[in-house]
């Protein structure tokens, strides 16, 4: 700012004691307007201090929100992207799992049907193997004593026969039971894949939400209300900016006092010019009112 | 490239204000703290396209900085728009006698003067 004149005329202090009460009440004034002035300059001073300050902390504060809400964003679409990736892979890899578990179960399913038909086909053997001990004890029992071998054979053939028999049971046993398990495997490997897909689906959409609600949404709105509060804060600041100003002002006003003072302690003319500049004409513009030329 | 706005005013907190709401528009700003350098900066940066100033200023206050400004030849298209706490019908005379395009009373809303400063420069780009 501009400095400001503080001291008394040296006129002022050498005047004649015959000059008057008027002349000395004039110089008491001039002295009370240089201590006001002192006053104001100072408290014009501190205002400015204090709204740089302010603005100073103001800005600061918006930059780290920025920078605040910056960071989370990054971090939140890193995180973001960094879900979907292992979610990804997750999914992919669970859908080639059970893939190959229905192709398993199908390949198995498969085997069961050949041994069923492999079964079938020791059962007609067996039939076949029966008839042959019977016709073989038959035989043997035509020809008497020298039947006897074929009485060994006809046994041996019905020991085998039971032999078969039993085994052939206990596979078709078996193979019932995985036949019995295995669509329920089948059917319970198509409900993962089923629940997979929407899992995957589900992650996704969450994924997709919280990136919007990252880059758009939430904390760009969390953004723009504190950037908001600094533009309305840094707003009441222009006050006290206003507010400094008119002291500024008032301490120029006070310096035209005592200049006229100066003027009628030293008995010099008034400056009409001078008084007829500082009359105003036409109204002043409101406070944020923009007037174009 | 973007048009550069030169903000002149000694409030430090008046010229983050105007710079945070001009840069958030998409303009380029560039600041000066009296008239003195206001001069020097326009002088010095042709890409300047608006000159919004204070009006009291230490060193040299924004009226005087006008009328140099608006001394030089180059600079006669270039517009400047006053932003000040003052209101005196006879100072917003002399400044569109100097040259200003406009006067705006402190305290400013953003958005207008966003518009405004749209309005002089024929757009951002």
């Amino acid at each position: 700012m501009p400095a400001q004149t503080g001291a008394l005329p040296a006129q002022a202090v050498a005047l004649p004691a015959q000059a008057g009460a008027d002349l000395r009440v004039l110089a008491q004034l001039s002295e009370s307007n240089a201590r006001i002035s002192t006053r104001i300059r100072d408290i014009q001073s501190l205002s400015e201090r204090e709204i740089l300050a302010c603005g100073n902390v103001l800005w600061a504060i918006a930059e780290k929100g920025r920078d605040l809400a910056d960071e989370s964003e990054r971090a939140v679409a890193s995180s973001m992207a960094r879900t979907e990736e292992i979610t990804s892979r997750f999914a992919r890899g669970m859908q080639a799992d059970l893939l190959a578990q229905e192709t398993a179960v199908q390949h198995v399913l498969e085997l069961a049907s050949g041994i069923e038909a492999a079964i079938h086909a020791i059962n007609d053997l067996m039939l076949s193997s029966k008839v042959l001990a019977v016709n073989a004890r038959i035989e043997a029992a035509r020809v008497g004593e020298q039947g006897k071998g074929f009485a060994r054979i006809a046994d041996s053939l019905s020991e085998l026969s039971g032999v078969i028999r039993g085994a052939s049971d206990t596979v078709s046993s078996s193979i019932g039971a995985v036949r019995q398990g295995l669509p329920q495997m089948s059917a319970s490997a198509a409900s993962m894949h089923e629940r997979t897909n929407l899992f995957i689906d589900e992650v996704g959409k969450q994924v997709e939400s919280a990136s919007l609600r990252a880059g758009n949404g939430e904390s760009n709105g969390s953004l723009s209300k504190l950037m908001e509060l600094s533009n309305q804060a840094l707003s009441h600041l222009q006050f006290q900016d206003r507010m400094s100003q008119n002291l500024f002002a008032i301490n120029g006003d006070l310096d035209l006092v005592k200049e006229r003072v100066r003027q009628t302690l030293n008995g010099e003319e008034d400056n009409p010019e001078q008084a007829e500049s500082e009359i105003a004409d036409g109204s002043e513009p409101l406070p944020g009112e923009i007037m174009l030329f | 490239m973007a048009k550069t706005i030169l903000i002149v005013d000694d409030s430090l907190a008046v010229r983050q204000q105007v710079s945070m709401a001009l840069k958030r528009a998409g303009f380029e700003t560039a600041e000066a703290s009296d008239g003195r350098e206001g001069v020097a900066m326009v002088d010095s940066n042709r890409n300047i396209g608006l000159v919004i100033s204070d009006v009291n200023m230490p060193n040299m206050g924004g009226l005087e900085m006008v009328e140099k400004i608006k001394s030089k030849p180059e600079n006669k298209s270039l517009p400047i728009l006053m932003l000040t706490t003052e209101g005196q019908p006879s100072l917003i005379k002399r400044a569109k006698e100097a040259g200003a395009v406009g006067w705006i009373v402190k305290p400013f809303n953003a958005n207008q003067l966003v518009q405004t400063a749209k309005h002089l420069t024929g757009g951002i780009g």
